[in-house]
């Protein structure tokens, strides 16, 4: 791992942007901004992008620079640096590796799905023609196998073990240039694929003769017509609403991927004279613009003029793998677009995918002492076993949304909120601003300074309290309803304590 | 679409659209300046 550098500016902002940019972007953020007052969902939304998530965003890669300036770059590593007290190291470190390594478990098998219907939109798969619900139902099912938990030779295990050897080759053949590679070459062909699609829905015009209302100028509306969150109120009123700012703060947050380990990680390998301020505002807006401009102009607009409202934008599942494809039957060449949309999706979530993997591969090689070879091939092992897990105990994708609430919502918001106040808590602010400025391509403003001391941590704990508060109580409900459930929370906590321990031992180590 | 949802979608296409434009040309400017040999920009 030593001795590796990013090639190139553009190179690690498309890479750490290939790490934001997931599903999230093109069918989570619509959905969300759908349920919660539609354009005036921007207002909050750019608020926590500026005040919360660019701040956030200066501090973990000013920390994760620092920690690669003294030859760490696995978050044991870096923590170890500057954070002093050994029980908080070990917290911080843990859920460094826990969150990449918990999310991939499950991440991999949807990046596996969006193959799955890519490879059918390419006629390898044998299944009727996707044209109403429950036929779109049907393939989900068949790809997910989320009917029953139990292990079978069918095509979604073909397909997971395909997802799987093409992420593990592009860690094993160069790592870290391989990613940046990939990356240089998948981003500029997803935006292709994004934009493809983009000009076929905003000329289709109007669909369907007999219903003139539903135009793209109406779908756009649809999508974009700021409205209160209950039919007689006034958009204004959802500025006071504390649910549309948990989803404005939510949103942000997951999206530019803020607290998952990867880009403290990714900032370890950049130069000491090299910038970071204007990389990391890159990588932000790059994730801004595919959602907002992409996202936002197509996912819910387009299911509005095939399908009317009736479709769920409370489930990205749902409005990706039933919804769209139930759009591209009706459309004129739709096996193409479906093809492209799917073709995105895939590079969304392979781009995120291989992210997850670099950090635990760099963990193992930091403890263990072992070559970079012989990390790969543990890391690969068990993050399998971990994939397999996620493929067998299917039912119902309990175990896939345990995980995603435990590791992919809660360890995310401690890990930020963690790091945040351990920055400024043993560096002290200057120092977070002086790292920014080394080698910075733009000017860091003033104002930067009381935002970091004050503004962004205090906004993060109002929202966070909020979250616990009204947010958590609903989530945690039913969680031992089913073995799947039960086994995520399980995997969760115990994975979490072997993690902590070690990271116990590296302290002692040093 | 009304004229507010218009208003909305512009500020955020816009913003975005901007940022993100603003940082690659920034990005990829300063790594040609890196790239450049010494002296050429004197030719």
């Amino acid at each position: 791992m030593k001795g590796y550098q990013w090639s190139s500016r553009i190179g690690l902002v498309f890479a750490a942007a290939g790490s934001a940019i997931g599903l999230g972007n093109f069918l989570r953020f619509p959905g969300v901004a759908y349920l919660n007052g539609g354009g005036s969902f921007l207002v909050p939304y750019i608020i926590c992008f500026f005040l919360v998530a660019i701040p956030l965003y200066w501090v973990e890669w000013s920390l994760g620079k620092m920690g690669g300036s003294q030859g760490k770059h696995s978050a044991f590593g870096i923590f170890s640096v500057f954070v002093k007290n050994r029980f908080l190291r070990s917290v911080i470190s843990a859920l460094a590796i826990l969150v990449p390594v918990g999310v991939y478990f499950y991440y991999a098998l949807i990046q596996s799905w969006c193959l799955g219907y890519f490879l059918y939109y390419l006629g390898f798969i044998d299944f009727p023609n996707i044209k109403d619900t429950a036929t779109a139902s049907q393939f989900f099912d068949l790809i997910t196998k989320r009917n029953q938990s139990g292990f079978a030779l069918s095509i979604s295990f073909y397909i997971l073990i395909a997802t799987l050897t093409l992420n593990f080759l592009i860690i094993f053949f160069g790592f870290i240039k391989t990613i940046e590679k990939f990356c240089l070459l998948a981003i500029p062909l997803m935006a292709v694929c994004a934009f493809a699609i983009l000009v076929r829905v905003l000329t289709l015009g109007t669909v369907d003769e007999s219903m003139p209302e539903r135009n793209v100028w109406n779908a756009l509306g649809f999508m974009w017509n700021p409205r209160g969150l209950s039919g007689d109120e006034s958009w204004i009123q959802n500025l006071l609403s504390p649910q549309v700012w948990l989803a404005a703060f939510g949103q942000v947050f997951f999206s530019v991927s803020i607290g998952f380990g990867i880009l403290i990680h990714y900032a370890s390998f950049v130069k000491k004279e090299d910038d970071i301020a204007l990389s990391s505002l890159g990588t932000a807006s790059t994730n801004g613009f595919f959602e907002v401009c992409v996202g936002g102009l197509l996912t819910i607009p387009v299911i509005y003029l095939f399908l009317g409202e009736n479709f769920r934008a409370d489930s990205s599942f749902s409005l990706g793998f039933i919804s769209m494809p139930l759009v591209f039957n009706q459309m004129f060449m739709g096996d193409f677009f479906g093809l492209v949309w799917f073709l995105m999706l895939f590079l969304a979530a392979i781009t995120s995918s291989v992210s997850m993997i670099s950090p635990f591969v760099s963990f193992i090689e930091d403890y263990f002492k072992l070559s970079q070879t012989a990390s790969k091939i543990v890391a690969v092992v068990f993050l399998s076993i971990g994939n397999f897990m996620v493929y067998i105990f299917s039912e119902n994708l309990s175990l896939l949304s345990t995980l995603d609430f435990w590791v992919g919502t809660v360890c995310i918001f401690l890990l930020s909120g963690l790091m945040l106040l351990s920055g400024l808590k043993y560096l002290g602010v200057d120092k977070i601003i002086e790292t920014l400025k080394e080698g910075s391509l733009i000017d860091i403003p003033r104002v930067v300074k009381p935002l970091l001391s004050f503004i962004a941590p205090s906004f993060f704990v109002v929202i966070f309290v909020g979250w616990v508060v009204r947010v958590l109580p609903n989530q945690m409900s039913g969680y031992f309803s089913s073995f799947e459930s039960a086994l995520g929370v399980f995997l969760s906590v115990f994975l979490f304590i072997l993690l902590f321990l070690l990271s116990y031992t590296y302290s002692d180590e040093r | 679409m009304t004229v507010d949802g218009l208003i909305f979608m512009i500020i955020g296409i816009t913003l975005f659209s901007s940022i993100f434009l603003y940082s690659i040309v920034k990005i990829l400017k300063a790594e040609r300046n890196r790239n450049q040999k010494p002296g050429e920009l004197e030719k």
